[in-house]
């Protein structure tokens, strides 16, 4: 094979049809940054989910005395009832559903509270009896939480119960839908681009039927053929990859970097360019792929063999 | 060098055959005048010879090899062995003289080594090594059919089929164009030329294979383009379908000439009509590049 002859071809092909083979990369490019993007948030949520089961799922708050609820009536916590809470968690009913839990003593809890707070000058108010007692439950299954949240909800002093999974529900889901919106703009978008790369490629054929028709007299094989054809589509899918990855390197280091991760907090917010090192190859042969196997597909409806 | 054996082409069912039990055979090395009527089978023999198309019945030998035992993908092997000479040359109208000759070793792979070596030799075989890099409308039209031959000729195939190169050249051109022929013969290329040249042939005196309605009428050596051959249709010896019953004849029924059989058989890959398409003028556009051939020169006009 001739690499040079075969790079010309593939050039002058796609400078005949400059207009259409732009379309192709813009095409190809929007609908890859929405399977990029659409890569970025599934794994985002997947982080999401992981940093929320890794970390405890539930945690129980114990009346302090400055509680409000109306289980808290009775003041601070009672040592009695904070036992009882330690042997329900280790207790038949609930051995499906915990896995292990912590507890965080008033001490433990003031000390946090220092921390995250120092320099203020209300801190030295507090002391540890002012601090509630926490547990901290990690669970088997984090799909079903509420039965252990619905258990202890309402216990004589038992202040607050929360589910860190479901408070985050609203996130994920928001996260799952648009990932669902995103495929199938691509997958739109992507249907648009295959047809495009169709009608390139037969432009193209038409474009270069006289040097087609002699290289079949002289005895040019197939493949030689075919391939500039195949790797003009590729070109233009590539060249649409990469401008999706640049497109998401923006979006990646400037909105999630720069605000989202600022804003939530990057315990949260685990995706970021780095992601891109494994995102731009999947979507370069995606694109590869996708603009080939159209080309072979218009090729074999355009050009004789 | 090649063989029909008891070969029958019917491009429509139930029409009269372009060839009818056809047995002919070219030995390596002859030079052969193909003649007869538009439609009597000529193109369709070369078409044959190309594997272009497959024969109804009979077996065609190319080389010694049967076609019908050639698996598809080997088929570019044996078109690289058979040269292809048009009446109006079709050579590539956007590239030079030198690069239509390269172009035609370049795609079947042949080092840019090899190619520099061969396609000078070839510019100076033909006589045109000073006019490498014209363009085709920059050249007469002997000259374009002298670039076409060496196209045709510089992968050295052992087979050369001509379908009226002199068609569209004046007496002398033409003449010009034989020699060649008649050269490339000499180094021991078989040459098939398919001709309505009367001059060309009785100059030549090669052997003559007259086709009439898709049989072998007349088959000469050393022949002249007339004959008194009794069953020679274009001497006039005999009228047009005396020989046979009527509306048997493969242009009564059957395509009248080439370009129609398409038409006549879509499922049929026809690369001669791929070739011929490919180079045939789009009347829809004014600006389109000129097709070789289309017009007479001004040199071919004296």
């Amino acid at each position: 094979m001739r690499a040079r002859y075969i790079a010309s071809e593939i050039f002058t092909g796609l400078w005949r049809n400059i207009a259409m083979v732009i379309s192709v990369v813009i095409v190809t490019a929007v609908s890859l940054t929405f399977v990029g993007a659409g890569l970025m948030m599934q794994k985002q949520i997947m982080d999401m989910k992981s940093t929320l089961v890794r970390e405890s799922q539930v945690t129980l708050f114990m009346c302090s005395p400055h509680s409000t609820a109306a289980t808290c009536a009775g003041g601070a916590a009672t040592d009695a009832q904070i036992q009882s809470v330690r042997d329900a968690l280790e207790g038949e009913v609930l051995s499906p559903y915990v896995s292990t839990y912590s507890e965080r003593s008033q001490d433990e809890a003031l000390a946090i509270y220092q921390e995250q707070f120092a320099g203020q000058g209300f801190v030295t108010d507090f002391t540890a009896a002012d601090m509630p007692v926490s547990f901290h439950i990690t669970l088997r299954d984090s799909e079903r939480s509420s039965a252990v949240v619905e258990f202890f909800q309402g216990r004589d002093g038992v202040d607050e119960v929360t589910d860190l999974l479901s408070a985050f529900a609203p996130f994920i889901d928001v996260l799952n839908q648009t990932t669902f919106f995103a495929i199938g703009l691509a997958l739109l978008m992507l249907v648009a681009a295959v047809l495009l790369v169709a009608t390139t490629i037969r432009m193209s054929v038409a474009n270069r039927r006289r040097e087609i028709a002699i290289m079949r007299l002289v005895g040019a094989s197939n493949i030689f053929i075919r391939t500039p054809f195949m790797l003009e589509g590729a070109v233009a899918g590539i060249l649409g990859a990469l401008i999706a990855s640049a497109l998401l390197w923006v979006g990646a280091n400037y909105l999630v970097e720069g605000w989202l991760a600022q804003t939530l907090g990057t315990r949260l917010i685990t995706v970021g360019t780095a992601d891109l090192w494994w995102i731009a190859p999947i979507l370069v042969v995606l694109g590869a792929v996708l603009a080939i196997a159209s080309s072979i597909v218009s090729l074999n409806r355009y050009l004789k063999v | 060098m090649i063989r029909f054996d008891n070969v029958t082409k019917t491009y429509l069912r139930g029409q009269s055959p372009a060839l009818a039990n056809l047995d002919l055979e070219f030995a390596r090395g002859e030079f052969v005048f193909l003649v007869g009527a538009s439609g009597s089978g000529k193109s369709t023999l070369m078409r044959l010879v190309l594997k272009e198309t497959v024969p109804t019945t009979g077996t065609v030998y190319v080389a010694g090899k049967d076609l019908s035992r050639i698996q598809s993908w080997r088929i570019p092997t044996l078109r690289r062995d058979i040269g292809m000479v048009f009446q109006d040359f079709r050579l590539l109208p956007s590239k030079t003289a030198y690069q239509n000759i390269e172009f035609a070793l370049a795609v079947i792979g042949t080092p840019r080594r090899v190619v520099r070596k061969l396609v000078p030799e070839m510019l100076e075989m033909v006589g045109l090594e000073d006019k490498g890099r014209r363009l085709p409308h920059e050249l007469s039209g002997g000259e374009q059919q002298r670039v076409a031959i060496a196209r045709a000729y510089v992968n050295r195939p052992s087979i050369l089929l001509a379908d009226e190169p002199t068609g569209n050249l004046d007496p002398a051109t033409a003449q010009g164009i034989l020699d060649l022929l008649e050269q490339i013969n000499e180094r021991g290329t078989t040459v098939v030329m398919a001709t309505h040249d009367r001059t060309a042939v009785d100059r030549m005196r090669k052997r003559v294979v007259e086709l009439s309605g898709g049989h072998v009428v007349r088959d000469e050596q050393a022949g002249t383009y007339a004959s008194v051959a009794p069953g020679s249709v274009i001497s006039g010896n005999l009228e047009d379908g005396d020989a046979l019953e009527p509306g048997s004849h493969a242009w009564e029924q059957a395509p009248a000439d080439v370009e129609d059989e398409a038409l006549f058989d879509p499922t049929e890959g026809d690369l001669l009509d791929e070739v011929e398409q490919a180079f045939a003028p789009d009347d829809d556009d004014p600006f389109r590049d000129p097709v070789p051939g289309e017009y007479l020169t001004e040199e071919d006009a004296r």
